[in-house]
């Protein structure tokens, strides 16, 4: 379980009560970060009408978020354009950045992607607020539902929604951590195998890092969608 | 075998090592404080660097080709209406100068047709006359034929009554004779 301990490098920041070292995790944050916004600010340097490779990929990129958030939260959903591309971005390089070998997968720690989920959770309930008033507590009656079974629905959705944080951060901080201690472990057993017995757990260590760079993706896709189906939810109140 | 049971041996306790060593570092709540701090700071960093650099960029450039993109089109099909009316201009054009030659055509047979009528007239006219005065000529020539006929005949009469009955007869009663049987033959002829 190394290859997910935090630990802290350079000076010891501390203010108050409070920790503020740059760790590991920290750095490969930043390293995620630089990575796309140089990428991004060098591929959109020339806005040229025929794009090159890495405009091509950036408008990729761009046009897939768009296509997602048109989709699944409609026109609405526009102003919050600029963050789903960023929340998708981001969760995309830091899962594959951590796939490069001794580095850091930011998203494999639960407290990150708690952080993000809950962020997206409290922006999303304002949101609704802000647009419904008090009326978006319509989201948790669903129509067409027979009076004596209301408060056992009412309750099943409420908890439903509370759960949204944890069901969304679990599921990404889980898939990272599994994908990454199943590769740890084959990785294992090629050392201990030695040179004659290797070759298969290695053949299984290389099916499992095309999985992960697979799922490194679709984790990144759902976590984007999931929070444009929240919005969705937020934006159109359709019960 | 051996190498198989001695793999798994090794799974299993690896396994079980890691178990114990998890701890899982996740669940350290001392880790907790930075890295939320440190997410906060780099993806607050990230937004705005998206926001305000990423994204203008990218909607201008995939606007302004989906611009250029529908003015081409725009263009082309109004080219195409021109082209379109073009032929149609064309297409009038051709059955215009169809109609006008097929009209000079017409025109040409009816004046040479009406020629060709008068000079036909023209000319049945002066066959007419012609044919009128042949016969005219014909009929004349006849009666007259007719008179020498009777004269002749009137002659050798007499001269045949002479050498027959060796009487001199006086031209006035042959001729009167001649006369009468030409009358009769005439008349049967008519």
């Amino acid at each position: 379980m190394s290859q997910f301990e935090v630990y802290s490098i350079g000076p010891k920041i501390q203010i108050g009560s409070f920790d503020l070292s740059f760790t590991n995790s920290s750095l490969f944050m930043v390293l995620t970060v630089s990575v796309i916004s140089l990428f991004f600010i060098a591929a959109t340097q020339k806005k040229s009408l025929v794009p090159n490779k890495m405009q091509l990929i950036a408008e990729m990129a761009f046009e897939f978020v768009s296509k997602m958030i048109s989709e699944t939260a409609g026109k609405d959903a526009r102003p919050y354009f600029p963050f789903i591309l960023s929340l998708f971005l981001f969760v995309l390089v830091a899962n594959l950045l951590g796939m490069l070998p001794y580095s850091f997968t930011v998203t494999s720690h639960i407290i990150v992607t708690f952080a993000l989920a809950f962020f997206i959770f409290v922006g999303v309930t304002l949101v609704g607020f802000a647009r419904h008033g008090i009326s978006y507590l319509k989201l948790f009656v669903p129509s067409g539902v027979p009076i004596f079974l209301l408060p056992l629905i009412i309750v099943i959705e409420v908890i439903s929604y509370l759960s949204r944080p944890v069901s969304l951060s679990v599921r990404l901080f889980a898939n990272m951590m599994a994908g990454h201690t199943m590769l740890k472990v084959f990785g294992g057993f090629v050392v201990s195998l030695g040179i004659l017995g290797g070759w298969l757990p290695l053949g299984f260590a290389v099916a499992l890092t095309g999985l992960e760079l697979l799922v490194a993706f679709i984790q990144a896709y759902v976590f984007a969608i999931l929070t444009c189906i929240y919005l969705n939810d937020a934006l159109n109140l359709h019960h | 075998m051996v190498q198989i049971l001695l793999s798994l041996s090794i799974f299993f306790t690896s396994a079980a090592q890691a178990a114990e060593k998890a701890g899982m570092p996740q669940l350290d709540p001392t880790t907790w404080f930075p890295q939320v701090f440190w997410l906060l700071i780099t993806f607050g960093f990230l937004y705005l660097i998206v926001e305000k650099i990423v994204f203008p960029r990218l909607s201008d450039s995939i606007e302004q080709r989906n611009d250029h993109v529908s003015d081409n089109i725009d263009e082309a099909n109004s080219i195409k209406d021109q082209a379109e009316k073009k032929y149609q201009e064309y297409l009038s054009l051709i059955s215009n100068s169809k109609k006008e030659a097929q009209d000079l055509i017409n025109a040409n047979k009816q004046s040479l047709q009406s020629n060709f009528d008068n000079k036909k007239k023209e000319i049945d006219k002066k066959l007419e006359e012609k044919m009128k005065e042949v016969s005219k000529e014909i009929d004349d020539f006849k009666k007259s034929a007719a008179g020498k006929i009777g004269s002749i005949s009137t002659e050798v009469a007499k001269e045949l009554v002479k050498t027959v009955s060796k009487i001199d007869t006086n031209n006035a009663s042959a001729s009167s004779i001649v006369e009468e049987v030409s009358k009769k033959y005439l008349k049967g002829l008519n």
